[in-house]
């Protein structure tokens, strides 16, 4: 029973993380590799405030707030450069959160990390268990039902236009730097939102689990459902958080499972975007829209 | 030794190591160049290279010589399969940037874990033995036959890939497909030939790089990923398809990073790579030797 309840947080913790990404790649048309960065400074804002006292709720929006704040770091470059550049320039904010994770141990605690965590907590309601499963599933149902409200938004539809022609937006008279900002915000807070709950929920943080392997595993679970729709992501963030839980019933030396499971995973990138582009359940762009 | 001639060692040292560096982005540079392929599979091909020689020369116990060709080809197999199997089929279908991008990231996972899974997650190396004595043990360490080996190889490849691209007319081919794809298509030259030559020969150059990482620090399998963002730091730094940009550029990364250690402790290293990249895209987004595109 701690079994499953342990296996559908994760679930919850990656579906966040999955809609958080999903927004910016399928939706946005902008590549990022920096959410496993967004994540972790949820989950260290998290770690280090309740520690120090605060409410979970507060150190939770507080650990939003920055990430919000952060992500125009990726925003601002953004407005010039695309693909591999931006690609890049996500990379690098990762490659700098995970490196500043583990020098800056004064604050951070280096890979050592940062144990006792207290539970999340709710008006003075410390949850454990179960209770903690039935508020990240309600977070999860919450925060579909408001990324669907605002993909389906004018808004939603500016980054759709923004994803299939910018310079045709512009010309619109658009403001594209405004909704690649407001986009990059949500979607970044949304991942600290995410990483919150996982320190709540493992008590304890370490650079480890907010490394570059995190952010392409969520590209993956976006890519694999199918970006620039909502449920594809879920789908694509349940089996992927399923599936490696299957490789420890194999009869498999242990460094060889995991190497196994990150060698499929790789596969499945590649054939996914080979055989199929538009992901599991996505629906293929109008040929419109890949040629324009 | 005084903290003067430490920063000079950790220069030449920087030097070293920046060659190495150059020697991998070049392949990734021309091939974006050419192809427009961000190739991350390039990381993990590089190790492949390094594993293969490894394999003749430690585990077979057979000359050096051979240990290279084998490397170059199993590199310019792998090479040419990614982009004759993937990154071809998939330009030809339209595919959006982001797919080919995702694809060639799956690609160096697959690689990555499948050394992982035949050589085991440990570094592996040889011994230089003697090339690693200081040729003036007083005052510069970091001048070894070694450093002179990497230094002179490096500058031979670039030498060669430049005359090979301005003189021949593979090279020609190479630079009208660059510059305008339909139009060297209209006037008969095979493009996708000659990117999938392009492709041989960005993997081929890594076989070098490959060999001077075994004989120097190793190659590790989880070095993949890292191995390509330099590369495509650097790349981008150099300017896209510009060979003497990538060599300065490699050798520019190279030294920050090396000299970082003067102040810094080793793990900030990977900060000043990226922070530079950072800045210069920030600043500069063609690069320092690009032309805007």
């Amino acid at each position: 029973m701690n079994y499953a309840i342990h296996i559908l947080i994760t679930v919850n913790i990656f579906v966040l993380l999955a809609l958080a990404l999903d927004l910016l790649v399928g939706y946005a048309g902008l590549m990022s590799l920096a959410h496993g960065a967004f994540f972790g400074i949820g989950a260290y804002s998290t770690a280090l405030l309740t520690k120090a006292g605060w409410p979970a709720l507060a150190a939770q929006s507080a650990g939003m707030l920055l990430a919000a704040l952060l992500s125009g770091l990726i925003a601002i470059p953004s407005m010039r450069v695309r693909g591999i550049y931006l690609l890049i320039i996500t990379i690098a904010v990762q490659i700098m959160f995970s490196v500043a994770a583990q020098n800056w141990i004064g604050l951070t605690g280096g890979d050592a990390g940062l144990a006792n965590i207290p539970p999340y907590s709710i008006f003075g309601y410390a949850l454990r268990g179960v209770y903690f499963l039935v508020v990240c599933t309600a977070c999860s149902v919450f925060w579909f039902l408001l990324c669907r409200r605002l993909t389906t938004s004018p808004f939603g539809r500016l980054l759709r236009a923004l994803r299939d022609d910018e310079v045709g937006c512009a010309a619109l008279g658009k403001n594209v730097v405004a909704a690649k900002m407001a986009v990059f915000a949500f979607s970044a807070a949304l991942a600290a939102f995410s990483g919150s709950l996982f320190a709540h929920y493992t008590a304890y943080v370490d650079p480890r689990s907010f490394e570059i392997g995190v952010s392409i595993l969520v590209l993956l679970m976006v890519m694999l459902g199918g970006a620039g729709t909502l449920t594809g992501p879920i789908l694509g963030a349940i089996v992927l958080s399923v599936l490696p839980e299957a490789f420890k019933f194999l009869p498999l030396p242990p460094g060889a499972a995991a190497a196994s499971r990150q060698l499929l995973f790789g596969l499945m990138l590649v054939l996914v975007v080979y055989f199929r582009p538009q992901g599991l359940i996505g629906r293929r762009r109008s040929q419109i829209a890949t040629h324009g | 030794m005084d903290s003067l001639a430490l920063l000079f060692n950790l220069f030449l040292d920087g030097v070293a190591t920046g060659a190495v560096y150059s020697l991998i982005a070049v392949g990734f540079s021309l091939l974006w160049w050419l192809a427009d392929i961000q190739h991350l599979a390039h990381g993990g091909i590089t190790l492949t290279a390094g594993y293969a020689i490894f394999f003749v020369v430690a585990s077979l116990d057979l000359p050096l010589p051979l240990g290279i060709v084998a490397g170059l080809a199993v590199a310019a197999l792998l090479g040419l399969a990614l982009e004759a199997g993937v990154y071809q089929p998939m330009r030809l279908r339209g595919s959006t940037e982001m797919a080919l991008l995702t694809a060639s990231l799956g690609a160096l996972i697959v690689i990555e874990y499948s050394l992982t899974l035949t050589f085991g997650p440990e570094s592996v190396s040889i011994d230089s033995g003697s090339l690693r004595t200081p040729l003036l043990p007083d005052m510069l360490r970091a001048v070894d036959r070694f450093a002179a080996i990497t230094v002179g190889v490096t500058l031979a490849v670039f030498a060669g890939l430049a005359a090979l691209i301005r003189y021949t007319m593979l090279g020609k081919a190479m630079r009208a497909v660059a510059e305008n794809a339909a139009l060297a298509e209209v006037v008969g030259l095979r493009v996708l030939r000659v990117q999938r030559m392009a492709a041989l020969l960005a993997a081929a150059l890594v076989t070098p790089a490959a060999a001077l990482l075994l004989y120097g620090n190793g190659v590790t399998p989880s070095d993949a990923l890292h191995v390509v963002l330099t590369a495509a730091t650097i790349a981008i730094i150099g300017g896209r398809g510009s060979i003497g940009g990538a060599l300065l550029a490699g050798l520019l990364v190279g030294i920050v990073e090396a000299v970082m250690q003067w102040q810094f402790s080793v793990g900030w290293r990977l900060l000043s790579t990226f922070g530079l990249l950072y800045l210069l895209l920030l600043w500069r987004p063609q690069g320092l030797f690009g032309s805007k595109a």
